[in-house]
């Protein structure tokens, strides 16, 4: 565990992003120098309009800077085309959004399954890790349930077992308990610090939620697209909880 | 995955696709329709010119095509098929004289611009009118008979059995001879008042042709006439006589069935047009609904070809289900007309369609060729994929940075 967290996934060198709203031009990023390493459990904070989404839809490949570097997992990300974007995103990155966004017509578990398949994996390695991941955040009994027949919290852990069954590098997180309750909320991100600590996921989250920042072990804040303060901290709030409660907490989710 | 998504994402707005489904599968089964109608009518058209007028292919004096006089024969028609030698199973040869003349009795004239003499075995075989005598028999071989049309014998007030006149130009002479009505037919049109047929050995004397005549005309299974047409050409090179296929005989009625034909074709494009703009649409609403979902499946790192393929697999699997119902709502149409048959006049509104003296006044058979079928269905599906292929670029194209954002 200790190596790697020596390993950078991300480095961020003086990234610029700058948008054009109507006439005015809006410097959304400004000169963000950032690396998070392997294993970290990390948010990133500040009010609305900070820039902190748009950081992480740069860090996500999602999004180009005008100006400096991104590198994840060591690779330069700003010259790549489009489709090689959508590669590295498909085998090193793992996304959770605020509003879950399964595909609605997929079963729990082929929106699960879809990244594998995305992937090549063959079917019967897809159903067997599928199946696993499933298990580990509570929702076998759901798996042939179609979003629309599941609850916030329910959907949201899918699409953890999305992000992480193909075992990426790292998964970034837009605002996952945004929509959920806090005990929902809660659950979930016990379910991810688990997945940090026994499978080293690295997370990375943005959010404004202080029950994340509470979990987190790292705190990036960011105003005006600056970083204002970098804190770390020895403990989250998910490593002092017991690791049998976990799926007690998600069964509630 | 990517079938099962296209599947599933085709059902999401079931009435939309739905309505896509009727209108496109009716449209098909229109497409069908009419182009088994337009096959059928041109059957027919061919089949009763062939018959009136021409064969499959005729031997003539070259002349003959331009100007259909006596002076323009055939002089030896037994030498020339003596020539061609045994003709194959399934073949028939009948030989005519074609001139034009007076025909009278006690209670008036009519004019005849297409009497016939013709052998009566063979023609029996081929002719429509053969087919449609309302009363009287056939032409016997050396009788004085004579066949006229239904309308020739209300006018001269005539029937079976009555005497009737011919006068006409013969070869050399005006000439005359008195005939007995043998049989009355109705084949529709002018022909009922201007045609009449006689016997060829009679004809040949009163006309003073000796044994020529002025068409030999073959009868064959049609998918053989073109071949048919090169053999006999090549059997009868340096004869002076012109061998045509029935293209070449009936100009004029290859001249309709391609307008009839430039005319479907530009009736199966609109049809076209107007499933394409079917498509585009329900195709374009359901990329624009989903340009969320879209930019999520990128983001997850669905490579921005594999969305243009979700897009056009979702497109070809409605086409496919359209021509599917189209098929399913077409064929037995088709089917049940083509068994039942359709009265031409309910089609023009009562009114004879005739040509060069032939009238259609049959029931018109629709018949779907496999090719016509096959060709339709290929064109069906080339066309939504067509028309799919922009917003499929559209879907290809979408920013998952900008989609996110999109409530």
């Amino acid at each position: 565990m200790e190596s790697t967290m020596t390993k950078p996934i991300v480095e961020l060198r003086d990234v610029h992003k700058e948008y054009r709203q109507g006439k005015l031009e809006v410097m959304a990023v400004n000169g963000v120098d950032l690396t998070i390493q392997a294993g970290e459990f990390t948010a990133i904070c500040g009010p609305s309009g900070s820039g902190k989404t748009t950081l992480l839809n740069l860090i996500g490949c999602l999004d180009t800077p005008t100006k400096g570097g991104i590198r994840v997992g060591g690779e330069d990300v700003s010259r790549l085309s489009d489709s090689a974007l959508a590669d590295l995103r498909l085998r090193r990155i793992g996304f959770v959004f605020q509003a879950y966004n399964l595909v609605p017509v997929l079963t729990a578990f082929e929106n699960v399954e879809l990244v594998l398949a995305l992937q090549g994996v063959p079917a019967a390695q897809r159903k067997k890790r599928v199946l696993a991941i499933l298990e580990e955040v509570g929702l076998l009994d759901l798996r042939d349930r179609r979003p629309m027949d599941m609850s916030g919290g329910q959907q949201q852990r899918v699409a953890v077992a999305r992000a992480v069954v193909a075992d990426p590098q790292l998964v970034l997180a837009d605002e996952p308990t945004a929509n959920l309750d806090s005990h929902t909320g809660a659950a979930l991100l016990q379910m991810m610090a688990d997945l940090n600590r026994e499978h080293q996921v690295t997370f990375l989250f943005s959010t404004h939620d202080p029950m994340v920042m509470d979990f987190s072990r790292r705190i990036v804040r960011i105003v005006d697209g600056r970083i204002a303060s970098d804190e770390s901290k020895t403990h989250g709030a998910g490593d002092r909880s017991p690791s049998g409660d976990r799926s007690t907490v998600a069964e509630e989710a | 995955m990517l079938l099962k998504m296209a599947f599933r994402n085709l059902w999401r707005r079931r009435f939309r696709t739905g309505i896509t489904l009727v209108a496109l599968g009716g449209s098909f089964a229109l497409l069908l329709f009419f182009v088994a109608l337009t096959e059928g009518s041109h059957q027919l058209m061919i089949d009763l010119a062939i018959r009136m007028q021409a064969g499959h292919v005729v031997i003539q004096a070259p002349e003959f095509q331009k100007e259909r006089s006596l002076e323009l024969r055939v002089t030896d028609p037994e030498d020339l098929l003596a020539t061609l030698g045994p003709l194959p199973d399934g073949w028939v040869v009948t030989r005519r004289i074609f001139t034009t003349g007076l025909l009278r009795s006690a209670d008036g004239s009519v004019m005849l611009d297409n009497l016939m003499a013709v052998d009566p075995v063979n023609e029996r075989k081929v002719s429509d009118v053969g087919r449609k005598l309302v009363r009287g028999a056939w032409l016997d071989a050396g009788a004085p008979g004579i066949l006229i049309g239904e309308k020739a014998a209300r006018l001269l007030k005539v029937d079976v059995g009555d005497k009737v006149v011919v006068s006409c130009s013969g070869l050399t002479q005006k000439v005359e001879e008195r005939f007995l009505v043998a049989g009355i037919f109705r084949v529709g049109g002018e022909a009922d008042r201007g045609t009449a047929m006689i016997d060829l050995a009679r004809g040949q004397v009163l006309l003073g042709m000796g044994d020529a005549v002025s068409q030999l005309a073959f009868f064959m299974p049609p998918d053989d006439s073109f071949a048919a047409a090169r053999t006999l050409r090549s059997k009868l090179a340096g004869r002076p006589v012109a061998v045509l296929h029935w293209q070449e005989a009936l100009p004029v009625l290859t001249q309709l069935l391609w307008v009839d034909d430039i005319s479907m074709q530009v009736f199966i494009f609109i049809i076209l047009v107007i499933v394409a703009a079917g498509i585009l649409n329900t195709v374009l609403m359901s990329v624009m609904e989903r340009t969320r979902e879209l930019g999520i499946l990128k983001s997850l790192g669905m490579k921005p070809w594999a969305v243009f393929r979700l897009v056009l697999t979702e497109s070809l699997m409605l086409g496919l289900l359209a021509v599917a119902v189209g098929a399913a709502l077409g064929l037995p149409l088709v089917h049940h007309f083509g068994e039942v048959g359709i009265d031409p006049l309910a089609l023009t509104g009562g009114e004879v369609m005739e040509m060069e003296g032939i009238a259609f006044t049959d029931r018109i058979h629709p018949v779907l060729l496999a090719g016509s079928g096959m060709v339709l269905t290929a064109v069906v599906l080339v066309m939504t994929l067509l028309s799919a292929l922009w917003p499929a670029l559209r879907a290809k194209r979408i920013l998952p940075v900008k989609a996110l954002r999109q409530m």
